[in-house]
């Protein structure tokens, strides 16, 4: 059993994650035949007893990943109902052809003209599932439909083309079972043999970090665009998703720094394959039958850790497709793309999203809200957060067109930036504006404030 | 009275929660630009919900609340009420809670 690391085996960490961050920010364009391969092995492998060999498509971006998921789910359904209407009218058929009791010459007659009928029924059906210029030609119609269907022709165009017809329970267990084969089998060959203290300091060091700026950062910011722009109902239609650049390579990373650096004689071929489709399959949606898989993005922009762009897209894909990002915080384009100087104060009070009003007021500056408001500040008083003394300021702001109003500016150490946020009128201090927002009557100091 | 505080979510200390329903993740409060959230994950705790109320049951060696933007909060063993803190629109002068 293996306790700890050496020192070179722990001075190998950084390398491990600048490798995964590497691969996870890549934006190099995917190979369909290499993505094709990688899907048809993971539905081999983990999927078999749910789904058939899968359609693989490929297109440019989450949201036309969504999207052709929800209009393939509903034509593959159907056409797999036909197919099982078919298969099962078919062996009735026939076999009340074979017990009869008719001659063999009627017998040939009707199993030519069976045959015949048939043959065209079955053809059709055969052309429609596995018809390789169907395939293309169903390709490029979901490419003009995806183009079309944005902004508000979405809804009303999706709401007539749509009626999709998901089973919940069949994507949560194609999930599952994927996500807990790979794990068990990795853990039984490496993480096992692992002190379990040393496990989940590795898994901390290198999962973790990689999670917080891949999973966290890139995944969860563009699920929750997504989710902005498909309704809600749409979205949880999607069937199940799978990030595995985004969040898989935090495991993988994981097990191959104990594969590598611990237990270098033990194989583990699966760990190879692992890392194929860790890095070469950014995110996608497996249906049974099908899966819709986007390319990465053409451009990823960050200050530091998180997601940050001053004058574009923070994250952008080859459709156009993307978001905006100042700090981390994902944000309507707007206040990106204008400049500071046409922001005006109301902008930043009108946001009701503290996140996002916190990053427009960092934009155009304090002073000039406090300028341009006649802040006047009627209160201050220091407070501990995080073990710092930080100013707490109760200011009373001038909106124009007589709106006046009180607002409490706060510093948040922790990402050393600034709030506003409105407070009752009647509030005179800051301790009972913080009563107030903490729903008190009267102020109370956290035992602990972070 | 007990209170502890990250950010924009509140733990109130009470003598003993009301019966409600356990919400099977450890998620406090979630963001909704960022994907980050509060959430338990450290120690013996479940979150449980009574209409538009909260409460967190941490159990013997209290539980940890950690957020991507704050550091982590360790709440001593015992029952809390979960308040997320408001503000106040000044242009509607209608009051929400605060949504990160």
């Amino acid at each position: 059993m293996i306790k700890s690391l050496t020192k070179t085996q722990e001075a190998k960490i950084p390398e491990y994650l600048a490798e995964g961050l590497k691969y996870g920010l890549s934006t190099e364009r995917l190979e369909y035949t290499k993505v094709q391969k990688n899907m048809h092995w993971i539905y081999e492998t983990f999927l078999k007893e749910y789904s058939p060999k899968p359609f693989v498509f490929l297109v440019d971006s989450p949201l036309q990943a969504g999207i052709a998921a929800i209009i393939l789910n509903d034509f593959f359904n159907k056409n797999f109902l036909l197919g099982s209407q078919l298969r099962s009218q078919l062996s009735s058929q026939l076999d009340s052809e074979l017990n009869s009791q008719l001659s063999s010459q009627l017998t040939s007659q009707l199993d030519s003209q069976l045959a015949s009928q048939l043959a065209s029924q079955l053809y059709s059906q055969l052309t429609l599932q596995l018809d390789p210029q169907l395939y293309s030609q169903l390709y490029s119609q979901l490419g003009l439909q995806l183009s079309s269907q944005l902004g508000s022709q979405l809804d009303s165009q999706l709401d007539s083309q749509l009626s999709p017809q998901l089973d919940s329970q069949l994507y949560s267990q194609l999930g599952l079972q994927l996500g807990l084969q790979l794990y068990s089998q990795l853990d039984s060959q490496l993480g096992l043999q692992l002190d379990s203290q040393l496990r989940s300091q590795l898994h901390s060091q290198l999962y973790s970090q990689l999670d917080s700026q891949l999973g966290l950062q890139l995944d969860s910011q563009l699920d929750l665009q997504l989710d902005s722009q498909l309704r809600s109902q749409l979205y949880s239609q999607l069937g199940y998703k799978v990030s595995f650049r985004y969040w898989w390579s935090g495991y993988y990373t994981f097990y191959s720094f104990i594969n590598r650096e611990l237990l270098p004689e033990i194989e583990v071929p699966l760990l190879e394959k692992m890392k194929e489709f860790c890095y070469d399959i950014p995110s996608g949606y497996f249906h049974t039958g099908f899966c819709v898989i986007s390319q990465p993005p053409t451009e990823i922009h960050r200050k530091g850790m998180v997601l940050h762009n001053e004058k574009d897209m923070a994250c952008k894909f080859a459709d156009g497709w993307g978001l905006y990002s100042l700090n981390g915080i994902r944000l309507d384009g707007k206040y990106v793309t204008t400049p500071s100087c046409e922001l005006s104060v109301e902008d930043v009070m009108k946001e009701s999203n503290v996140d996002v009003r916190r990053e427009v007021l960092r934009k155009i500056g304090l002073e000039r809200f406090i300028k341009e408001t006649q802040a006047k500040c009627l209160d201050k008083l220091e407070i501990k957060v995080n073990n710092k003394q930080c100013e707490y300021q109760l200011l009373e702001v001038d909106f124009g067109e007589g709106i006046i109003a009180r607002v409490l500016k706060m510093d948040n150490p922790s990402i050393d930036a600034m709030h506003v946020e409105g407070v009752e009128d009647t509030c005179n201090t800051v301790k009972e504006a913080l009563a107030w927002r903490n729903g008190f009557n009267e102020y109370v100091a956290p035992k602990q404030l972070t | 009275m007990t209170v502890y505080q990250q950010g924009d979510v509140v733990l109130i200390k009470i003598e003993k929660a009301p019966k409600g329903k356990l919400k099977p993740s450890k998620v406090i409060q979630e963001g909704e630009h960022t994907g980050h959230a509060h959430r338990i994950t450290d120690g013996d705790a479940n979150i449980f919900t009574l209409g538009d109320k909260m409460y967190v049951k941490a159990q013997r060696g209290g539980a940890t609340i950690t957020h991507e933007e704050h550091l982590p909060v360790t709440i001593e063993e015992g029952d809390y009420e979960v308040r997320i803190v408001r503000q106040k629109d000044p242009f509607t002068k209608l009051v929400s809670r605060v949504v990160d």
